[in-house]
């Protein structure tokens, strides 16, 4: 459960997707207060038309519903599931027009009580994401170079909330402390299908310090597989571990690390992953490997500090690297005053 | 080589038609495949005032000429009226008109305004005199119920309809048969004219129909007149001006102006059917 | 509470406007004081304001708002299937024509090279004209120019 003071630094998306996830029963939810009718003859009219439109597109449904069952009685019609496809999206269409201009829908959406169960808080939601957050999360993976560094450019789907203990990441590409990471994050995709469809989640972090071949190198540090996810169930839950939670821990002397969290589906169903090795983690390769498509990705941003160290004695018991650049030899001064020689006499 | 010489040949077929127009009975009519060809022709008066707005319509209209009103610049009168003149004192009583309305959700600012003007109108000469005169949106026709008016139903498309002397499927939109030698629109242009007069300003839309429709004669007319089993009639669009029809109480003896609506009342269900596609709702 | 019932409040722009709107204080004599309205007039334009509604009016407004423009969808659809009729009748009686006659159809498709609109033709307006439909029209008479023999 969280504090208070922690839901107030949660930006808005992510309070729905909290009421959305547990808190729903236990916090008291105000209900809508209609505005009184008989006062402005356009909101009363406008109710009128809006009601009518309703009425016809649920008669629309129910004789698509009709068309549906007969459909489906038809076994031997080779067209039967192009047929079944086209109505079933028809189905929905209707559902969400006929929903979409109601009042109490639109202020539920508003203040955050979006329930996915319904096709037309869905679509909202998939609207909001398409046309505002979409092009947010995609400016911040390009300008931070998230997406030639770790994978080629992609369409995300759906958003990815990630939500430490108390905090959480509003914006892609936020700072956040080493010290506040250390317990693994709840992670969400906000994902829009009703089935259950089986996703990778993994964190990679580009910005590990490869002394050998004097470059960067990716490192995994979290790896999970066959993470069952739909509508209702968006919390990343289960699945096979194939590499538990590593903190992150940026190396002192280096830059920001890039914490990217990376959500693939796996098209073709349950894959068998053996035991990989977190260092020198090649993502490109790994995706290619097991067919997976990338939907979804999230990244925060944290430098070294104090808890780094403690990370690496408590938690990772290894000791700590401490990076810098090599001591340049000055290339005229010797010793004090003196010019050092040009030419070696062998 | 078709596309270079057609105007020309079209030239030619135009006159020809033009110079056979006196002598009617000089040519034979168009048979292809059994079917004799006519030309069938939609006239059509579009409307002349906008449409009534739904209650929605009026109510938002309202709605936000009050959202306009409140956050627009106040005029300065000061500046636009002398002080004391009757100008002056009319707008003030506007204004405050629209003050009231403005408190009042049920009342719109134009109806307001209005009901200060007819006050005033009243109370001054002049203005009465100086009055802009405008019709009324519902026509003396309408309320007559006169459907050989022009004047009747002026918010909705009206089209010609005739009746012939016979006593099965009388009423039809004018028609007539294509003759050899002859192009639809040229048919179209005579039958309307040699039907319903030349004392109407039409103006044909294009050569191309559209629509169609394909009847076969009743069997004792097939034996008659042999030659042809059936009919397929093409219809021409046109619109009308000004001018009222005169039908010439021969191939037609009565005539109507009638909405999409009105249609079936007079036509049977099949023809009906067949050109319903091709009218206006409105 | 009603959208327009607070018409009383106003906001400081406004206030500055309705200042401006009024007349200028009578000051000495020295200069003419319409120079002074004149110049508020053309000068001094602030830009128009947004009623910011609140509370219930904000959610009467949205909802009218969405309101018309599911009209307008409404009356747009309405059109746009009444066009489509249209057209499929007429490219239907076309290709009936290419069937039936050869020639026909080849007068049909070509285009006049005097494209003319007819200068008549008029939209819909608010009220009819009060003079009404002209029944009475009659074709103008040729002038037929006299043949020198």
């Amino acid at each position: 459960m969280l504090s208070r003071n922690a839901i107030h630094r949660v930006s808005s998306a992510a309070r729905s997707t909290l009421k959305l996830n547990r808190t729903l029963a236990t916090e008291a939810t105000p209900s809508f207060a209609a505005p009184k009718t008989n006062v402005n003859p356009a909101y009363d009219e406008a109710l009128k038309l809006i009601a009518q439109d309703k009425e016809y597109r649920y008669s629309m449904l129910k004789k698509v519903e009709k068309e549906l069952a007969k459909v489906k009685k038809a076994n031997n019609s080779p067209t039967q599931k192009q047929q079944l496809t086209r109505l079933q999206q028809l189905a929905i269409d209707l559902q969400v027009k006929a929903e979409l201009n109601d009042p109490e829908v639109q202020w539920r959406f508003r203040n955050g009580m979006r329930d996915m169960n319904r096709p037309v808080h869905r679509y909202m939601v998939e609207r909001e994401f398409q046309k505002d957050r979409k092009s947010k999360l995609l400016e911040r993976v390009l300008q931070m170079r998230v997406c030639p560094d770790i994978l080629e450019q992609f369409d995300p789907t759906a958003q990815v909330i990630v939500e430490y203990d108390g905090n959480s990441v509003q914006e892609a590409g936020i700072f956040l402390q080493p010290g506040e990471t250390v317990k693994p994050p709840t992670v969400s995709f906000v994902n829009f299908h009703e089935e259950t469809k089986l996703y990778t989640v993994m964190m990679i972090d580009p910005d590990v310090p490869d002394q050998e071949r004097q470059t960067y190198q990716q490192q995994c540090l979290w790896l999970n597989t066959n993470v069952p996810l739909s509508t209702t169930q968006p919390v990343v839950s289960g699945g096979d571990t194939i590499l538990p939670y590593v903190p992150p821990h940026p190396q002192k002397g280096t830059k920001y690390h890039r914490y990217t969290i990376l959500i693939l589906e796996q098209p073709s169903g349950k894959i068998e992953v053996p035991s990989v090795e977190d260092k020198r983690f090649d993502t490109r390769s790994f995706i290619q490997q097991y067919q997976l498509s990338p939907r979804g990705v999230s990244f925060f941003r944290e430098v070294w500090n104090e808890d780094v160290s403690r990370i690496y004695a408590d938690i990772l018991k290894e000791r700590e690297p401490v990076f810098g650049k090599p001591p340049k030899a000055s290339k005229y001064l010797e010793d004090v005053g003196r010019k050092s020689k040009k030419y070696l006499l062998l | 080589m078709i596309a270079r010489t057609l105007p020309r040949m079209l030239g030619k077929g135009a006159h020809l038609s033009r110079s056979f127009a006196t002598s009617i009975q000089a040519r034979a009519p168009l048979v292809s495949s059994n079917y004799r060809i006519a030309s069938g022709i939609v006239l059509s008066r579009t409307p002349q005032i906008t449409r009534d707005s739904t209650p929605f319509e009026k109510a938002y209209f309202d709605y936000s000429e009050k959202l306009e009103r409140q956050s627009a610049i106040p005029l300065p009168a000061d500046f636009y009226f002398k002080k004391g003149s009757l100008a002056e004192r009319r707008w003030k009583e506007d204004e405050a008109a629209r003050m009231k309305a403005m408190a009042d959700p049920k009342l719109s600012l134009s109806e307001a305004v209005k009901e200060t003007q007819v006050k005033q109108e009243d109370a001054d000469v002049t203005t009465q005199m100086n009055k802009f005169e405008t019709g009324s949106r519902l026509s003396e026709a309408d309320k007559k119920n006169d459907i050989k008016s022009l004047n009747r139903a002026l918010q909705r498309t009206l089209y010609l309809i005739v009746k012939k002397p016979r006593d099965q499927h009388a009423w039809q939109f004018p028609q007539g048969a294509v003759e050899e030698g002859e192009y639809l629109h040229d048919a179209a242009e005579r039958e309307l004219e040699e039907e319903c007069g030349k004392n109407m300003d039409v103006w044909f839309v294009g050569r191309q129909p559209v629509g169609h429709y394909a009847y076969k004669f009743p069997e004792d007319h097939v034996a008659k007149y042999p030659g042809a089993t059936g009919a397929k009639v093409f219809f021409m669009k046109a619109h009308v001006f000004a001018g009222q029809c005169n039908p010439d109480n021969k191939e037609v003896v009565d005539f109507a102006w009638v909405t999409k609506d009105e249609l079936p009342n007079y036509v049977s269900p099949e023809y009906f059917n067949a050109v319903k596609d091709m009218l206006s709702d409105l | 509470m009603s959208l327009f019932a607070r018409t009383g409040r106003l906001s400081l722009s406004r206030q500055q406007l309705l200042r401006a709107a009024a007349p200028a204080p009578v000051t000495g004599g020295s200069g003419d004081q319409r120079l002074e309205i004149i110049r508020r007039v053309l000068f001094e334009q602030p830009t128009r304001e947004t009623p910011n509604l609140e509370g219930e009016a904000l959610q009467q407004h949205e909802t009218i708002e969405r309101a018309w423009k599911l009209h307008q969808n409404q009356e747009r659809e309405r059109r746009n299937r009444e066009l489509e009729k249209k057209f499929r009748k007429m490219s239907a009686a076309m290709n009936e024509l290419e069937k039936t006659s050869d020639r026909l159809f080849k007068a049909a498709i070509v285009k006049s090279r005097h494209i003319t609109f007819p200068r008549e033709m008029k939209i819909p307006t608010e009220t009819p004209s009060p003079q009404g439909w002209n029944h009475d029209y009659t074709p103008p008479v040729e002038v037929v120019p006299a043949k020198n023999s």
